[in-house]
């Protein structure tokens, strides 16, 4: 056959035969080499596609957060006239109070009439201030906790209409944390208010009424401290979020407001005082083997203790407890007199004196007396078990997880498309033509392949110029950013 | 067969087995290389590919590993692995991430990703004319800005 086909005058046609195989294999080549640039345009295309999806999604996320600052700034800004309101009518209502039964011959009771004359001003300004505060903590409090899942509502619908423009063959889906629940979830009142006070402390709404309204005011002072008091009062803030907010802008130190010029909370303190010391002298007592010799008329004494009480061992009641100071004398501190107690000899044999403070005693109550008496008799908002339900419906946001970085701050976009069918038609030929129909069509393009990107939204904590912002705070401050991700924390 | 081929009067024979194999050597030759040329065309758009999916990984996960740029390879690298099996392994490139700078903004950095690949060339004949010492040196750059880097990793 060889033969023949060497001397076959059709020679050519061998060579023309052998041609066209090599042309057709290497025209197989380039068409492979198509198909290999079609598929990582695919899916770099496709990918696209997510990308654009989950920027779109984590930027509308992040304007969500500062939409959410924005209204907690709001709401907290609102808080400061309150705060003011309420004080000053405390206030002018403790000025009535001493006052008012000293009238009508003492000098301060024009003081008394100037409150029944302007106390209504004051009164429709508290009643407005309170109806403003609520109405605004009510609506606003409502959209934070709302605004996210509209603004993944609108965006996943401009995402799935742009890329349907793009191409109509690409499906997208979304994997977002607000579809599941709320992510600013957590309230912190007690930081509003916190920060509200420290912007109010300083301003002219602290004791606006005086003298506008009452001149002098009896109680000097006292709106400054009770503002200072306002967000444990009203919001209740705990001493840790206090500590927390730090104590600048005339906070710091301790809160509580002393009215020791209204006279029967002086009355009551000393009282108070008094009682407790008697019940340790009274202790004192049963323990030197007198009990019931506990005369309280008579002057604080310390009485020593015979040498049979072991130790100096006295039974002092509860309450008093917290009062009773104990020392052993020596030339570098000698014995301080604050009050009555008891002393007795040490194993040593040096005398120890254990003493009631009065001082310590009386700053305490009063402060309790004085909270009491605002409570009671000033009309101060008592302490409510539902604070979102007292201060207009709900309260100011936190994200649910906490920290400048939550995790469920964090979203998907996937999307997915077909390779298309020609450029698959193209690759099973060329590989069925190279391997002499031994090969399968291909698996791989045909296989569904989806393509993820996600975003997240976060607090610039870790550098820049909000670094140093407290956590607690940052949903006070709308420096809110978004960045691209490859993978929410958790996800696959 | 030779004796009669010499013999052959016609001459036709003769004239066209010679030009047959001279031509279909030329043909061949031209053949491998284009088989060697549509590998390297290959190899270039795997390394090219490659180098955007390894840009689009570092760029999302540069911030999130808090700037450790070996760990952002590592992330990389894992993305571009089977892309890489297709053109002749991903021991056979080097791949490198490295920040270009700042920005006004404090939490962009910006990025060069490189991808430097060395190729064997294994087409006879046409490897010894199409690559230089039998490889194919292939690299690709990529600038990319990530976005983040303020922000507290995970």
């Amino acid at each position: 056959m060889s033969r023949s086909f060497f001397r076959d005058s059709r020679g050519a046609m061998a060579l023309t035969v052998s041609q066209m195989f090599i042309g057709a294999v290497s025209l197989g080549i380039g068409m492979f080499r198509g198909t290999e640039v079609n598929a990582a345009f695919h899916h770099e295309t496709t990918l696209g596609h997510a990308d654009y999806g989950a920027s779109k999604l984590a930027a509308d996320h992040a304007r969500s957060a500062n939409v959410v600052v924005n209204n907690n700034v709001t709401m907290g800004a609102i808080m400061g006239p309150r705060f003011g309101v309420e004080a000053d009518n405390i206030t002018m209502d403790a000025n009535a109070a001493i006052a008012c039964p000293t009238c009508p011959y003492s000098s301060i009771c024009k003081v008394c009439i100037q409150y029944k004359a302007n106390k209504p001003r004051a009164l429709a300004k508290l009643v407005w201030v309170r109806a403003k505060q609520q109405l605004l903590w009510g609506t606003l409090g409502k959209l934070s906790g709302d605004v996210d899942k509209l603004a993944f509502q609108q965006a996943s619908g401009l995402i799935n209409g742009d890329v349907a423009k793009a191409d109509s063959k690409v499906k997208m889906r979304f994997e977002d944390p607000s579809s599941s629940g709320e992510i600013w979830g957590g309230g912190n009142a007690d930081v509003a208010c916190k920060l509200s006070m420290k912007d109010t402390l300083p301003s002219p709404v602290t004791g606006h009424a005086f003298p506008l309204l009452i001149s002098p005011n009896l109680l000097e002072g006292l709106p400054k401290v009770l503002v200072q008091a306002m967000p444990q009062m009203i919001c209740k803030a705990t001493s840790a979020a206090s500590a927390a907010a730090g104590g600048g802008g005339g906070g710091g130190g301790s809160d509580a407001p002393q009215l020791p010029q209204i006279k029967a909370v002086a009355d009551k303190t000393k009282a108070d005082c008094k009682a407790i010391e008697d019940s340790m002298r009274c202790a004192v007592s049963a323990a030197s083997g007198n009990a019931g010799a506990c005369n309280d008329g008579a002057e604080p004494e310390i009485a020593e203790l015979p040498a049979s009480v072991a130790g100096g061992r006295v039974e002092i009641p509860s309450k008093a407890q917290p009062f009773v100071q104990c020392q052993a004398a020596s030339p570098s501190s000698p014995l301080r007199m604050g009050g009555g107690g008891y002393s007795y000899r040490n194993g040593a044999g040096a005398v120890v004196s254990c003493t009631f403070d009065r001082d310590k005693c009386e700053d305490k109550k009063l402060s309790e007396n004085s909270d009491s008496f605002m409570r009671e008799n000033l009309g101060l908002p008592k302490i409510v078990s539902n604070l979102a339900s007292m201060l207009g419906g709900s309260e100011t946001r936190k994200p649910s997880q906490g920290t400048s970085n939550p995790k469920n701050f964090c979203t998907c976009a996937f999307s997915e498309k077909p390779v298309d069918q020609t450029m698959i038609g193209i690759s099973d030929a060329v590989r069925t033509i190279a391997s002499f129909g031994a090969s399968d069509p291909s698996t791989a393009l045909r296989k569904k392949r989806e393509y993820r990107s996600c975003g997240r939204w976060y607090f610039p904590a870790r550098s820049g110029e909000f670094a140093s912002t407290p956590e607690d705070e940052q949903p006070f401050v709308a420096a809110w950013k978004w960045n691209q991700t490859t993978k929410c924390e958790g996800g696959q | 067969m030779m004796k009669g081929l010499l013999r052959d009067t016609r001459g036709e024979v003769t004239t066209t087995t010679l030009g047959f194999a001279l031509t279909w050597f030329v043909a061949f030759f031209v053949f491998l290389m284009n088989v060697q040329l549509g590998q390297l065309f290959h190899r270039r758009d795997v390394v090219d590919h490659a180098a955007a999916i390894a840009a689009d990984v570092a760029k999302k996960t540069y911030c999130m590993k808090e700037e450790d740029k070996s760990a952002t390879e590592q992330e990389a690298k894992k993305a571009i692995k089977n892309v890489l099996d297709s053109a002749g392994g991903n021991e056979a490139c080097k791949l490198s991430v490295n920040a270009s700078g700042g920005s006004s903004d404090p939490g962009a950095k910006a990025l060069e990703v490189k991808l430097e690949c060395s190729f064997d060339c294994k087409v006879p004949l046409a490897a010894q004319f199409m690559c230089k010492g039998g490889t194919s040196k292939l690299d690709a750059k990529i600038e990319t800005v990530a976005l983040g880097c303020d922000g507290k990793g995970s």
